[in-house]
């Protein structure tokens, strides 16, 4: 089973949902499972031909909407998934911001992207807290460890790059640790 | 441009073959998967673009092609580190952090945890070795990073230790209880 299909079970079991919904339920689990290139409903289609959920339409407010439910078959599955072992535990990254100050060279280059990345690691870390502050009375203590620690990242990326950026200034432009290009000539 | 930019800094540190490549991008694959990535395509296309010249050279018999920085290159990564970084998102699909957010009672099996824990510690130890080497060559900033990077699997291996301990508190506290 792929990581979006339990999701999407996952949440179903709690309570059936369309679309749309759905969706917007698999946002939540954005810190640690990238959904960028996801389309829900592509995902549905496939777990209703295995059998895993079952839809039916609704008509709401003269709209035709598909309510997709979990089937028993499909929980069983969930359940199944939750204790199977985990093929490759390690977390895969694509990190922009990172691998670019991993091939810095020189500390006299346009830092400009810096501002932007400081900007933007505070917005993420403020959106993933307003997500995890609405849910924590239900979070159980499991979980919810979980998502300190996923916060307790963000953190911890914002005070990196700012201390990136303190280093980027105190040089003040300066070529600072420009490693020799014919060194190993 | 990323895995490109990568290339491009191997080989202004160095000329290399497109083996020696391949295994030096690895140094990038913790915030750039680079498990789909073949080298050769991409030297081709630097190649063509006038970024890297390349050279055959016949050792132990076997015909290589030793790859090397041009001009052209070398101004296309200056370029490029003074570009703005055109997507800011970091990108994670990390399967043990979605499972213990997916767990719905801790009546189960959680030999997955174990597993985990053991690779994270396992992973731990295995980048503070692969950088205890690079440390002399390395400008400040780079330093961080690595540093950064290696206080990150460090946070991983003790949370997941957390984790271990809540389910198990957790399940005595239930015995207990029952």
């Amino acid at each position: 089973m792929m990581s979006t299909e339990a999701c999407v079970l996952s949440s179903l079991i709690r309570r059936p949902a369309h679309g749309y919904e759905l969706q917007q339920l698999l946002r939540r689990y954005t810190d640690v499972h990238s959904m960028k290139k996801v389309n829900v409903y592509i995902v549905l289609r496939a777990l209703e031909t295995k059998g895993w959920v079952s839809s039916r339409t609704e008509l709401t407010e003269s709209r035709v909407r598909r309510i997709y439910e979990i089937a028993p078959v499909g929980r069983t599955e969930f359940d199944r998934w939750l204790t199977s072992s985990i093929e490759d535990p390690r977390a895969k990254t694509t990190d922009p911001v990172m691998l670019r100050i991993l091939l810095t060279n020189d500390l006299a280059h346009d830092f400009g992207w810096l501002h932007d990345a400081i900007a933007h690691a505070k917005e993420r870390r403020e959106g993933a807290a307003s997500r995890y502050e609405a849910r924590e009375c239900q979070l159980s203590r499991v979980v919810r460890l979980a998502a300190e620690e996923v916060i307790a990242i963000m953190d911890r990326r914002l005070a990196f790059l700012k201390r990136i950026l303190a280093l980027v200034e105190q040089a003040g432009g300066r070529a600072v640790g420009r490693i020799p290009s014919n060194r190993n000539r | 441009m990323s895995i490109e930019a990568c290339i491009l800094s191997c080989l202004i540190r160095k000329p290399g073959h497109g083996y020696e490549l391949q295994g030096l991008l690895r140094r990038y694959s913790d915030v750039h998967p680079m498990t789909n990535v073949n080298v050769y395509p991409l030297l081709r296309a630097l190649e063509t673009k006038g970024c890297v010249s390349s050279r055959t050279e016949v050792t132990h018999s076997r015909a290589r092609k030793v790859y090397e920085i041009t001009d052209r290159g070398r101004a296309e990564f200056e370029q490029w580190l003074d570009s703005p970084v055109e997507d800011l998102t970091t990108r994670i699909s990390d399967p043990v952090m979605l499972r213990i957010l997916l767990m719905t009672d801790l009546d189960r099996s959680f030999a997955w945890l174990r597993e985990a824990i053991h690779d994270a510690q396992a992973r731990r130890d295995q980048a503070a070795a692969q950088f205890a080497g690079r440390t002399c060559d390395t400008p400040p900033i780079v330093q961080f990073a690595i540093e950064e990077q290696i206080a990150s699997f460090d946070h991983r291996f003790e949370f997941l230790k957390r984790v271990a301990a809540a389910i198990e508190e957790e399940a005595a506290a239930r015995q207990g209880s029952a």
